[in-house]
């Protein structure tokens, strides 16, 4: 299916006259679903470890899946990609699980690293 | 908890020459107060450097001869048992946490990995309890340099009272707050049992050495370590603990230190014991710090 984006450039085209009949074949393959573009997508995921369940809380820990490895951050803390939830998102990351609440039923206790939150790409 | 024991106990700062396995030991105590509430608080201790040159070449020669996982016959070893295991700076702190006639290793391990290699897993080891019971001490022993290249262990503070599951940490990698213990040769550092621990990345060649046993506590919980009659308890200084809940950790490790010290210790709630100091500590007791460790004398009623 096409997106907003593709469609912005088509009109685009469209107004500069560049539009041909590649572009509307185009269009039209990808609603048919025979496009290579609309090939299925590679899920990347984010691990987040932050301090609370704020989405601009501090991260504490992280990990990163992708191409089929599951990778470190880099060893320099300062060189991390993110240092809060907020800034992944801004990055076009998604939010795809909250911390879990429910480990509050024995608020005296503490569980876990943080608060954790999963975000995806679909790349 | 069972006082006596099998085996025979050693008089004080006697070395032993006749190595019996489980074997109690007692020396005299090289943590003071302030050293012991720190433990209890990071859930680790590193004695860089204590083991003699000599036993450390005599450690790598052995391993060489010996790589397998389960040297046993270290255990009966008295140039071993004396040089690591009775280190007077490693056994001394052990006497200042288990107390007097603590029981020595009954095995061990040695966890020799090839470098280079990637980090390990994060994971509590199997047998995990939360407590703050201390009833026993997990402690590792390089014998070799161990910098950051040959992957040495890392740890994070404070996560001895993080509850978990090891089968539940397997997707962390990268933690802030982690801390690679790097330290030279003849280096021993001390554990509470159920702390978050990895192998790290190793980048070197060859292989590194990291040899790990337990100690027992055989006597009830007394504050016999080194006190020191000027620590100030009421208005400790925790610094950032993000992990945890404002005061959680500090809480727990004054639950820990109390049962140590053989005091009696609830936490009231609220902004007392163990909350961290002011700007400038007032001359008083914290409401809620156990009569035993109070430092004013009009709090000792």
């Amino acid at each position: 299916m096409p997106d907003k984006q593709q469609i912005q450039g088509w009109l685009d085209k469209l107004r500069t006259g560049t539009l041909t009949e590649a572009d509307l074949q185009q269009a039209l393959d990808r609603l048919d679903g025979t496009s290579d573009d609309d090939s299925p997508k590679q899920q990347r995921l984010l691990y987040l470890n932050t301090g609370n369940t704020g989405v601009d809380s501090q991260v504490l820990g992280m990990a990163l899946v992708e191409n089929g490895e599951i990778l470190e951050g880099p060893d320099d803390v300062d060189e991390w990609p993110y240092n809060s939830v907020l800034e992944a998102m801004d990055d076009g990351w998604r939010v795809i699980k909250f911390p879990e609440m429910a480990l509050l039923l024995q608020e005296d206790k503490t569980f876990g690293l943080g608060c954790e939150f999963i975000l995806e790409k679909l790349t | 908890m069972n006082p006596t024991t099998s085996a025979p106990v050693e008089q004080i700062g006697i070395p032993h020459s006749q190595t019996t396995i489980g074997g109690t030991y007692d020396c005299e105590p090289t943590l003071n107060d302030q050293e012991v509430f720190e433990f209890c608080r990071k859930g680790y201790l590193v004695l860089e450097g204590v083991v003699e040159d000599a036993v450390n070449q005599r450690m790598m020669d052995f391993v060489d001869e010996h790589p397998e996982h389960q040297p046993l016959e270290l255990l009966t070893e008295d140039w071993f048992v004396d040089g690591v295991f009775k280190n007077p700076q490693a056994a001394g702190a052990v006497r200042s946490l288990l107390g007097r006639d603590f029981k020595l290793p009954q095995t061990l391990c040695n966890h020799r990995a090839p470098c280079p290699a990637p980090p390990q897993g994060w994971h509590r080891d199997g047998g995990s309890i939360y407590t703050p019971r201390l009833d026993y001490l997990q402690v590792f022993y390089y014998p070799q340099d161990t910098p950051k290249e040959a992957g040495p262990t890392e740890v994070i503070p404070g996560s001895h009272f993080l509850r978990t599951k090891a089968n539940y940490m397997a997707h962390l990698r990268s933690v802030k707050l982690s801390v690679p213990t790097t330290a030279p040769a003849g280096s021993i550092f001390i554990t509470i049992y159920s702390i978050w621990h990895r192998k790290g990345r190793s980048t070197t060649n060859g292989f590194r050495n990291l040899f790990k046993y337990n100690y027992w506590r055989t006597t009830e919980p007394r504050r016999d370590w080194k006190i020191d009659p000027d620590f100030d308890f009421s208005w400790p200084t925790f610094g950032g603990e993000p992990h945890f809940e404002q005061f959680k950790g500090g809480i727990a490790a004054a639950e820990m230190f109390c049962w140590l010290s053989g005091e009696d210790y609830q936490h009231t709630g609220g902004q007392c014991w163990p909350c961290e100091a002011p700007v400038k500590p007032p001359a008083c007791d914290q409401e809620g710090l156990p009569n035993g460790l109070r430092r004013y004398s009009e709090a000792q009623v």
